[in-house]
Parts: structure tokens; C-alpha cells; sequence
């Protein structure tokens, strides 16, 4: 049997919306029992990938296709929603629409076919959040270990009442509850059962707990583990990816990152001593960010390049099927590094001419590059294309926030310079990188060839008025002729 | 002449091949001395080079991104603080307006964005291929074409020219002495024209050398002296006097809209022999204009009470106006020129600068090559000739020789006259041996009166054998030293000349290279990881690279303009924790950066530097530092057991060492730059700053200064305290009970 150990701890609540205005959005007559709610939390990398599967049974008297959806918080812990998706279990892997009805907060999933009255259907709900873990304590010395704090709400907060329920956390070697106290608006619902948690299969385990739970049930609870890894944090990455006009068989792709670490500070300066007895430097398990880690996928980066603002990093190795980039100092929390990343790949490899026409073409990449287990806040996604084409549409599997066409001259743009598309992202996370974006634009055979022709004529009238130039004679004294 | 332009080769004519022959060795001249500025481009990458560059570099940048006038008016307050830089008005912009005007005609015009960045690195390169060329025309007014190319080629790869203008090196030398051989060649152009013309684009190319150097008085003594030899000479001429003074006159107004150089060609004492010469020149016209008018008794006395007069007049008029504060005297630096310990005693701080030291005798050798044998050799044959362009060759080499003896950095402006007088007497020895058309001529004409048949015969058998093995050994030595030349300015381009400095490179035990790139990796740190307007202390050597890489605040850099703050820096350095704090927290400094090279054996380091800290801060507190007391007692200066008590307690010795035997282990650290051992015993410590970074191969160290006690102690007293409650902790920490843990 375990022994508690509980600490309590103060945490601030931002604004939330209280249960009392979220009933108003839930129509009277949406009636739902979770028959089975079942969460898992994977707590393997810097953010949190939430799965809910729940069985809900229509306790109306009358068909209902409409379920509600509210992610579980209760007391403002999440902030910030990055993907989610939601899939019927029977038939297996149906996506099923949704709305979101609250921002981060509430959806609205309507079923393809409403469920009748006693009869019960079965989904699956995939979620990250990120920006809600912290170091506890923030700061630590340099060979400390590094423990996490991830704030939930430890039941269902549904707006049905739950019969069924258990929790458990994956991905954590070491881990301890803790009480949390929570100020705010937000009351914490008394009279719960009591579950104590097990280990099972390296997962941490709360229930199945049989006892009815009643609706928006809110339990502040404070998991501290054990975490010794960075938590790479993205502030800005501005990824381009430049389409040639010409026939060369090159994409070439510059990502700029703004990349920091939102693991533990240290207590004092950087000791380099310690930092070479630890050789903290030479494993994973730190938290100090000292590797980038790049997956190829089949990527080759053969002729790729790593600078920052004050010129090329001699650190990176291409090892086997990874990319390694060392910054020049290792990230502490709390630090930054901004650096370049460069690349070619092959043209045809990702653009295609659509069939059946002329002068349009689609292409295809994924929305991130592939880099370990970091989070991103900004990410603008620019696509170059090449100068006077025409930008058609852009389809994304995920929302996007806003999306900017402009012009911007680069190398021998003579009219109206490359054709700038810019798709703004929030919020996402290193396993994006296996969605794809596609773009639709059109460009014409005639408009390279006017490119072609209007250099070439700029250069012709250079030679010409250069040759002109020097038929003017400019001498003063009148030319002794021989 | 009719009859040489109708002379054909394969129905072209020969003026034409040779026209086509001599742009195909212009663009290979030009070619060569592009190429082999390359190779830190190539081993390293497109890197600003060394310290003053990075000034330049981030001027320029400034200048690219706000308008012409704004750069004009820049007041930077990123350096020097609290003083900050009225840096519009006190530097050259000629570099930064050459670059940022490249920059957009290609960017607006070509519609070719290229980095600033790359045009900063690639501008002296590109500018040396145009120095070749203006070399060239200078040659050629000088004896002909012929040496004209000879010279060419030699400014393209002297290592003592490359040595300032390998790509990278982005400093006001790499477009100056390109303009210094252009207005020379103008000069000589228009003296010998008596050209208003050329005397203008004389005027025009000072001008855009003021603009591009401080070494601009160079040209502003060389040309008047050249006058006034001409006219002790009795070379006066209305040429002379044309050219002379359409450029002063134009020269001067124009170099006066230099906001830096301001009204100091009216004042400095420096200028002063342009303007006298200019006065002289206009009494020497008048002399010219009233001998021809009156008999030569006359013109004797007139001569002579004119002549005692206007010697009085001026000498006492530039002491008077000196004396009153009219005239500037001269700068530290040019009495250094002429005294070379004048500087070590009075200007700690140009001394200090290792560019400003007497050139080693292999410099010259090393720099220049067979040139420097052949220059005494060139400077011969002008005096035999002696014509008036000749006197300006002869004169610019023996003032360059010896400045060049005096200051390792005027090799520069030596190396383009050892160039010019190299090339004329190979080329002599080229026009002599290479022309065996003379022999067979002087054959010809003996054997011009005898019968043909007969001629043939005795021509085969009085083939001039000995001359022509003569000539033969003579060339085929010559073309080994030339041969020889080029290796050698390769080798030295390549090993001496190409390292940025900013990167080192170090070989690995299999051969590979291995880049050692502390210095970016702690001024990135700063720049990443530190409030943006922190206050960064460290010797001056550091300021432009921290600001042009770090962008941060400092408080003094390579613009020395300014020796008290230096000296306050230095005192910092120097002084003990206490004392040194007192100044940290006046100068609201936030991080200390030092370089310490004791753990790879990088000898630049600031230990190594530490004694000029120590005079400079001597020369403004005597009472306070004492150079002896760095010195141990048999005058030794040590970093090890026996260094004296000042030394390990000045802040400079502690930043370096602290924490450095552990490193060893336990046992006694080694420096490996100074080859004393560390002991472990009593190892420095700090209480008023606290590490902060340090980078991998511990170049670079950085420290934060210490705030104030939140509670009021003294600092001292509060690592103390720290370091107790630190060990309690940890037993603490042992003492605990093991967590509740799951797996």
C-alpha cells in the first residue's frame, strides 16, 4: 500500500468559464450516461496526448445525435488545445465532425446517425495540450534530477454523469500525487470516492471505479514525476519552403527556429566543471537541451546547413537515419537559441501537375520538419512560389490561424517578385510533422519564358547603352587627324 | 608608326591582339588576386575577420538599414557606456558607403538581395583586383607597359597587401590602398600633363581616401614633399603648379565635408606642409613671374630677402598658431613614427596594440620576398633616369621604408612601392636579356655588305653561343625566382594570412580539422541568453566583437579613444574584488567576460595581456596599481605558487583560474599557454561576481556581477553563508527519506 504525501500547493486560475455558463450551451434535451469513461495520459514527451474512450448511453426517451464534449479541466489547467480528433471505436476509425462550441474547452460532436433510446455508442477522443507542464522545483542544480508537475483534474468533467471511470498515466518511471489547491472561481466538487492508484504494466492506474460520478465533477490533482528530459519549446519557426521557377529539380527548404527550453533554470551560473564531470553533455537524460534530434524519414538532407545569427555551427553529424545539431551552448531552462536550418530536396518528390491542365500544380509537404519532441507556438508556414504565379487554394488537415498573400523580390525577380504565401499555425507539436499540406497554384509556361526574355533584355539594353555610351566623344581637344 | 598599325598576324591587327592579350592578363592578374584571398572563405566560411571589422561590419549594417543621414548622425550609445560614441562623426564612412552603395545598386538595380554580410566579406577581395590595375597605370607613366604588368601581378599576390585584404578582413585598408595608388597614378597623370583634368580626378580619389582612411596624410605629405623636392631641384614648372594646386584646392575643401576630418586640414599640424607648399609653390610662380620680368642681379637680392622673410614669417606663424591652440600638434601616433619608444612611455595604450610594434627584419622577407631585393635594385634605375615621376618613387620608398621599419602595420603602404620598383627593374632585366633580336641584329649589319649566300653560312656558324647561354641562365633563374614568388605568396596567404581569428582551427591526431569556435559560442550565449541591454565589461580588445556579434552593451572598445575608461577597465582587471566591485557597480556593469587560454594553449589571452592593463590603469592611478607588484620578487611574472599576493588577488587572475584544478582532478592544474602548474591549494574564489559561462574549450569566461546583499551583508559574508547552508543541503538531502516511487 502506498503512503500519501501531500503537499499543498497554490495555483493561480485564469479566467474560466464556470460550469453555469456551460450549461446554458447544452440543449435541455441532450441526455448522455458515460457508461465507460476511460482516460489515458502519456506523459513521454514535453507535452500531454490525452485518449478518452467513452461509452455513452442515450438515457433520453428520444433519438439523440448530439454528445457534448468538454475537455477534462474544470479549474483552467489546460490552455491551450493543439489537435484534437475524434473517431467512432464501432465501425473503427470513423472520423466524426465536430464543432467547437467553446474555444479550447467544449465540442459539439454530431453522429452521423442519432442513437436511439437504452442503446449506447463508443468513441474515441485524441487530444494534446501543451504549455501545462512546469518543473517542480524550477530551479534545480546542474545534476539534479529533474521532477514535472502536471496539473488535472483527476475525474470526468462531463456533462453527463459517469458510471464507469478510471485514469492512468503512461510514459513516467517515478511519480507521486499531490493535493492541489486551487483559488479562483472554480469549486471543487466534495463527496467523490476515493481511488488510490496502482501500478500496472509501467502504467500508473486510478480505478476503474464504479460509483456514479456526478456531472462537471472537478478534483484538482498535482502529478509530480520524474521527467529528466528538456522540454524544447518552439517561440517562433518560420519554415519556407521555395518552389524554383525553372526546371531544376530542387526544393529548397530554410527553417528559422527560436527554440527554448522550459525545463528547470539553474540555481547559479553555468559551470563548465560540472557540466564535463557530470557529462551531461554526452547523454539523454538530462534536462539540459544540448542535441537537436532530427528523424530523417527518408529525408537524405544531403546538402543540408546549420548557421545562427553570427555565422555556421561546426557541431552536426548525419547519423544514420537522424540528424544531430548541437547548439553551440546546451539550453538550461530558460534559455534560448535561435538557429537556421537549410536543405534541398528533390522537386518532383513533392510537385505534381494536376492532370488534365496545363499550367497547374500541386504540392505537397508536411507542415513541420520532423524535430524531436519539442512544442511549437508560432509556426508560419511560407510558401515562395515562383514570380507571377497564381496562388489557388490551400487545403490543411488541422485549422490554421490565418493565412497572408504578399510579394517579396528575391534573386532576379523583375516584376512583381515571388509569390509569398503565408500559413500562420499555433500550437503544434514534433508529431505534426506526419501531416501533409497541400497547395494548388498555377503557373504558366509564358510567364518563365517572359522572365527568361525580360532578363535577357535588361542585360541587352545594359550592352547596348554601354556601347552607345562610348560612341559620345567627350574630349575636349579637337582630335589631331592623321 | 603608320607602318607598325598595318602589322599583321594571321590577318589581325597586332595593336588589337595586343590589347586582347592585355585584358586576358588584366582579368588573370585580377583572377589571381581574387582567388588566393579565398581561403578562409573556403576553410572557414563567409566570416567577418579579426576586431576592427566587426565595427565596420555592424556600421555598415546600421547604414543599410536606416538612411544616409541617420548613419551621418549616429550616436551610439551600445558602447563606451555611460559615454557612448558620437560614432557618425568620428569614423571614415568610405567603407560603409562603398559597401552599402554595392549593396543596393544590386539589390535595386540587379535585383540581386545578397547579404550584406557577403559583400562585407567579399569587398576587399574584389577591390585588390582593381588596386592590381591602378597599379599597373601607375607603372606605366613610370617606364612602360611592360613593367606595367609586371607590377600588376606583384601587388595582386604580395603578401604584405594580401595580409590586409584576404576576404573577411572588412577594414578601411582593404578600399584604401586601392585609392592611394589610384590617386597617385592621377597625380603623376596630372603633374606630368599639367592637366587641370587629371589634377581633378586627383582631387577626386583624396577625397574618397579621406573619406576611406586615416592614412589619407600619407597622400597629403607625400605629394607636397614630392613638390617641394621638384622645386629644390629647379624642376619648377606652370605644370607643377596646375596640378598642385587644382588638387590641393579641390582636394582640400572636399576632404573638409568628412564630418571626422572637419576643419583639421586648416588645423592640424599635420596638414600643414600641404599648405605650406601651396603657399611656396604660388611665391615660387611669382619668383617665375618676376625673373623672367627683371635681370638676374635684381632677382638675387629679391630672392634672397624674400626667401629669409617668408622662412621666418612661416615657421614663426606655426608655432605661434601652435602655441595658441590654432594649430592641433601632432597625434601620439605620428610622434611614435619618429621616436619609437615615444609611445611605450607616454601612450601605454598605442603601444600596447601589437600592429603599432617595430617590424621584425624577416616581416620584410616574408612579406614581399624576392621584391625586397629587387626594390633597391628599382630604386636605382629611377635615379638613373630621373625624371620628375621618378622622384616621387624614390621618395615614397625611402619615407615608406622606414615607416614600415617603425610599425609593422605600414608594411601596407610600403608594399605597393616595392611592387612598382620591383617591376621596373625586372622589367629592365627583361628588356635587356629577353631581346635576342639585338644579337642577331648587330649580325645583320655586320654581314649587311656581303653576299647573301655567304651571309647564311657564316650566320649558322657564328651563331652567338655564349651571349645567348648567358641570357638564357640569366632568364631561366629569374623565371625560377617568379615561379618561386607565387609559391611563395600562396604558402603564405594560405598558412599566415587566411585565419578569421574570430575561429581557430586546430588539427586533430588523425589530421582532420577541428574548428575552435569559443569566442562565438560565448558571444552567442550572451546575445541569446542575457537582458538586451546588459552591460558587458571586458578589455578593449573584445569591444567591437561583442558588440558586432554579442550585440551588447560595452564599455570600451577598439575605437581607443577614450584612456581613462580604458584605464578604468584596466583597473577593474587589476585591482582586488573589493575595489573592483566598487567600479563593477559605478559602471552598472552586469557580465565580465575574460579570455583565458591556460587550458588548450591559446597564448592571446588576457593573461598574457594583463601587463598592459596594468600600465595603462598605472598611468591614471599611480597610487593605486604598481606594475611591480605583478612582478615576483626576482622580477619574474608568474601565474603559479609564486605568483604575489596582488596578482592572485586582482580579478583578472581569479576569473581565469577560478574553478580551474578541478578540471585536474584534485591534483595541480597546468597552464598550458604559460607552462606553470596551478596549485590546488588555496584556489581563487569569488564573492562579489559569480560564474555565469563558460565556453567549451574555457576561451571565453563570463561572469555575472553579484547584486547587492537583499539583506544587507557584505558580500563576503553572504558566499560565506552560502556555502554553508550549500553543504547543510546536501547532508540534508542524503538525510531524507527515498521517495515514494513507482515503476
Amino acid at each position: 500500500m502506498q503512503h500519501w504525501r501531500s503537499v499543498i500547493v497554490a495555483v493561480a486560475i485564469f479566467a474560466s468559464f464556470t460550469t453555469s455558463t456551460l450549461v446554458d450551451y447544452l440543449s435541455s434535451d441532450s441526455r448522455w450516461e458515460n457508461t465507460h469513461y476511460s482516460r489515458t495520459i502519456d506523459l513521454q514527451k514535453s507535452y500531454v496526448k490525452e485518449n478518452n474512450l467513452i461509452e455513452a448511453k442515450n438515457i433520453n426517451d428520444k433519438p439523440q445525435n448530439e454528445y457534448f464534449f468538454t475537455v477534462n479541466d474544470g479549474f483552467g489547467s489546460i490552455s491551450e488545445i493543439s489537435v484534437m480528433s475524434i473517431t467512432l471505436v464501432n465501425p473503427s476509425n470513423i472520423e466524426i465532425e465536430f464543432e467547437e462550441i467553446i474555444q479550447n474547452e467544449v465540442y459539439r460532436i454530431v453522429l452521423p446517425v442519432p442513437i436511439a433510446p437504452k442503446s449506447s455508442f463508443e468513441f474515441k477522443v485524441s487530444y494534446v495540450y501543451i504549455n501545462t507542464l512546469q518543473p517542480l522545483p524550477a530551479k534545480l542544480e546542474m545534476g539534479d534530477t529533474q521532477t514535472i508537475l502536471f496539473k488535472l483534474n483527476k475525474f470526468a468533467y462531463s456533462p453527463y454523469p459517469t458510471t464507469d471511470y478510471s485514469l492512468s498515466f503512461t510514459g513516467i518511471s517515478k511519480g507521486q500525487e499531490m493535493s492541489l489547491a486551487i483559488n479562483g472561481n472554480s469549486t471543487v466538487t466534495q463527496n467523490v470516492p476515493d481511488v488510490r492508484p496502482r501500478v500496472e504494466e509501467k502504467t500508473l492506474k486510478y480505478g476503474p471505479i464504479a460509483d456514479v460520478l456526478e456531472e462537471f465533477t472537478v478534483v484538482p490533482m498535482g502529478l509530480l514525476y520524474e521527467h529528466n528530459r528538456p522540454l524544447g519549446y518552439v517561440q517562433n519557426l518560420n519554415r519556407s519552403i521555395w518552389i524554383p521557377a525553372s526546371e531544376v529539380n530542387q526544393l529548397s527548404i530554410e527553417e528559422y527556429y527560436e527554440l527554448s527550453n522550459k525545463a528547470a533554470e539553474l540555481t547559479t551560473g553555468f559551470s563548465r566543471v560540472e557540466w564535463l564531470k557530470g557529462r551531461f553533455g554526452t547523454t539523454r537524460n538530462h534536462w539540459a537541451l544540448s542535441h537537436i534530434e532530427i528523424p530523417t524519414f527518408g529525408n537524405d538532407f544531403a546538402d543540408y546547413y546549420f548557421t545562427d545569427l553570427v555565422g555556421v555551427v561546426d557541431t552536426h553529424s548525419l547519423v544514420s537515419d537522424h540528424l544531430l545539431l548541437q547548439p553551440r551552448f546546451p539550453l538550461f531552462g530558460g534559455w534560448n537559441y535561435n538557429f537556421t536550418l537549410g536543405w534541398n530536396n528533390k522537386l518532383s518528390d513533392f510537385v505534381h501537375k494536376i492532370h488534365n491542365t496545363d499550367d497547374e500544380y500541386i504540392i505537397k509537404v508536411p507542415i513541420l520538419n520532423s524535430v524531436r519532441d519539442v512544442t511549437y507556438n508560432n509556426t508560419y508556414l511560407t510558401f515562395y512560389l515562383p514570380e507571377s504565379a497564381e496562388f489557388v487554394n490551400v487545403s490543411s488537415p488541422i485549422e490554421f490561424e490565418s493565412i497572408t498573400l504578399e510579394n517579396e523580390f528575391s534573386y532576379l525577380d523583375v516584376s512583381r517578385g515571388h509569390v509569398k504565401v503565408t500559413i500562420h499555425f499555433k500550437n503544434l507539436f514534433d508529431d505534426i510533422h506526419r501531416l501533409d499540406i497541400l497547395l494548388r497554384y498555377k503557373y504558366s509556361h509564358a510567364s518563365y519564358l517572359l522572365k527568361v526574355f525580360k532578363i535577357s533584355g535588361f542585360v541587352f539594353i545594359g550592352l547596348i547603352s554601354y556601347y552607345l555610351l562610348g560612341l559620345v566623344d567627350l574630349s575636349i581637344e579637337t582630335k589631331k587627324s592623321t | 608608326m603608320v607602318e607598325k598599325t598595318q602589322l599583321k598576324v594571321l590577318g589581325i591587327k597586332i595593336e588589337t591582339i595586343r590589347l586582347l592579350l592585355r585584358v586576358i592578363i588584366f582579368i588573370s592578374v585580377a583572377g589571381a588576386a581574387i582567388s588566393s584571398r579565398l581561403f578562409s572563405v573556403i576553410r572557414f566560411e563567409s566570416i567577418i575577420h579579426e576586431f576592427d571589422p566587426w565595427f565596420n561590419f555592424r556600421a555598415t549594417k546600421y547604414l543599410v538599414t536606416h538612411s544616409f543621414y541617420e548613419f551621418l548622425n549616429w550616436f551610439d550609445d551600445r558602447t563606451w557606456y555611460p559615454l557612448g560614441r558620437v560614432t557618425g562623426g568620428t569614423l571614415y564612412p568610405g567603407l560603409m558607403v562603398t559597401s552599402g552603395a554595392i549593396w543596393h545598386i544590386l539589390r535595386d538595380w540587379f535585383s540581386l538581395p545578397i547579404d550584406i554580410r557577403n559583400i562585407c566579406v567579399l569587398l576587399a577581395p574584389a577591390f585588390s583586383g582593381l588596386t592590381a590595375i591602378a597599379t599597373y597605370f601607375l607603372t606605366k607613366e613610370m617606364k612602360d607597359s611592360n613593367a606595367g604588368l609586371l607590377a600588376a601581378i606583384f601587388m595582386g599576390i604580395a603578401p604584405g597587401y594580401i595580409s590586409r585584404s584576404v576576404a573577411g578582413s572588412y577594414d578601411n585598408e582593404a578600399i584604401a590602398i586601392t585609392l592611394l595608388m589610384a590617386t597617385f597614378y592621377f597625380w603623376i597623370k596630372a603633374m606630368k600633363l599639367g592637366s587641370v583634368f587629371y589634377g581633378t580626378l586627383t582631387a577626386l580619389f583624396y577625397f574618397y581616401m579621406v573619406s576611406a582612411w586615416g592614412g589619407y596624410v600619407f597622400i597629403t605629405n607625400l605629394i607636397p614633399l614630392h613638390v617641394f623636392v621638384l622645386i629644390l631641384m629647379g624642376r619648377y614648372t606652370h605644370r607643377l603648379y596646375t596640378a598642385y594646386s587644382t588638387w590641393y584646392a579641390l582636394g582640400t575643401l572636399a576632404s573638409m565635408q568628412i564630418p571626422f576630418v572637419g576643419f583639421l586640414p586648416i588645423r592640424s599640424n599635420d596638414h600643414m606642409a600641404a599648405l605650406g607648399v601651396f603657399g611656396l609653390l604660388q611665391l615660387v610662380a611669382f619668383g617665375d613671374y618676376v625673373k623672367s620680368r627683371i635681370d638676374s642681379k635684381q632677382f638675387k637680392t629679391f630672392l634672397v630677402v624674400s626667401l629669409v622673410l617668408v622662412t621666418s614669417l612661416g615657421i614663426g606663424a606655426l608655432f605661434a598658431l601652435t602655441a595658441l591652440g590654432w594649430i592641433a600638434p601632432w597625434t601620439g601616433r605620428f610622434y611614435s613614427l619618429w621616436d619609437t619608444n615615444y609611445a611605450k612611455i607616454h601612450i601605454p595604450i598605442i603601444a600596447s596594440v601589437s600592429e603599432h610594434q617595430p617590424t621584425a627584419w624577416p616581416a620584410f622577407f616574408f612579406d614581399t620576398s624576392l621584391l625586397i631585393w629587387l626594390f633597391p635594385a628599382g630604386i636605382y634605375l629611377c635615379f638613373q633616369e630621373l625624371r620628375d615621376e621618378h622622384v616621387f618613387v624614390i621618395i615614397y620608398g625611402v619615407l615608406c621604408s622606414y615607416f614600415a621599419g617603425v610599425m609593422v602595420r605600414l608594411m601596407l603602404t610600403l608594399t605597393p612601392v616595392i611592387c612598382v620598383a620591383g617591376a621596373i627593374a625586372l622589367s629592365k632585366l627583361f628588356d635587356v636579356y629577353l631581346d635576342v633580336v639585338d644579337l642577331f641584329k648587330e649580325e645583320a649589319e655586320v654581314t649587311e655588305g656581303k653576299e647573301k649566300e655567304k651571309k647564311s653560312t657564316k650566320q649558322a656558324s657564328k651563331l652567338p653561343i655564349l651571349p645567348l647561354l648567358s641570357r638564357l641562365l640569366v632568364m631561366v633563374f629569374f623565371t625560377f625566382y617568379l615561379f618561386y614568388f607565387v609559391l611563395h605568396c600562396t604558402w603564405v596567404t594560405s598558412s599566415a594570412y587566411s585565419s578569421p581569428s574570430v575561429v581557430l582551427a586546430s588539427k586533430n591526431p588523425d589530421g582532420t580539422q577541428n574548428i575552435i569556435d569559443d569566442y562565438r559560442e560565448a558571444y552567442y550565449w550572451l546575445r541569446m541568453n542575457t537582458p538586451e541591454d546588459a552591460k558587458v565589461l571586458a578589455w578593449w580588445d573584445y569591444g567591437y566583437q561583442i558588440g558586432g556579434m554579442a550585440d551588447r552593451t560595452t564599455l570600451v572598445d577598439n575605437n581607443t579613444w577614450n584612456n581613462t575608461h580604458i584605464a578604468t577597465v584596466g583597473k577593474a582587471m587589476c585591482s582586488n574584488e573589493d575595489v573592483a566591485y566598487k567600479i563593477l557597480r559605478q559602471h552598472d556593469v552586469e557580465y565580465v567576460l575574460v579570455i583565458f587560454g591556460g587550458l588548450i594553449g591559446y597564448s592571446g589571452d588576457d593573461i598574457n595581456k594583463f601587463l598592459w592593463m596594468v600600465r595603462i590603469a598605472e598611468g591614471i592611478w599611480p597610487e593605486e596599481v604598481h606594475e611591480r607588484d605583478f612582478f615576483t620578487e626576482k622580477g619574474e611574472y608568474k601565474v603559479d605558487g609564486d605568483a604575489t599576493k596582488t596578482m592572485k588577488e586582482s580579478l583578472l587572475y581569479k576569473m581565469s583560474y577560478y574553478r580551474f584544478n578541478e578540471l585536474f582532478s584534485g591534483r595541480d592544474g597546468t597552464d598550458r599557454v604559460r607552462n606553470q602548474s596551478i596549485p590546488a591549494a588555496n584556489a581563487p574564489e569569488l564573492n562579489v561576481i559569480e560564474e555565469a559561462f563558460t565556453s567549451s574549450n574555457w576561451i571565453v569566461r563570463i561572469y555575472k556581477v553579484k547584486d547587492l546583499d537583499n539583506v544587507g551583508r557584505d558580500l563576503h559574508q553572504a558566499t560565506a553563508f552560502e556555502k554553508q547552508s550549500d553543504k547543510q543541503k546536501r547532508t540534508r538531502v542524503i538525510k531524507r527519506p527515498s521517495l515514494e516511487l513507482r515503476e
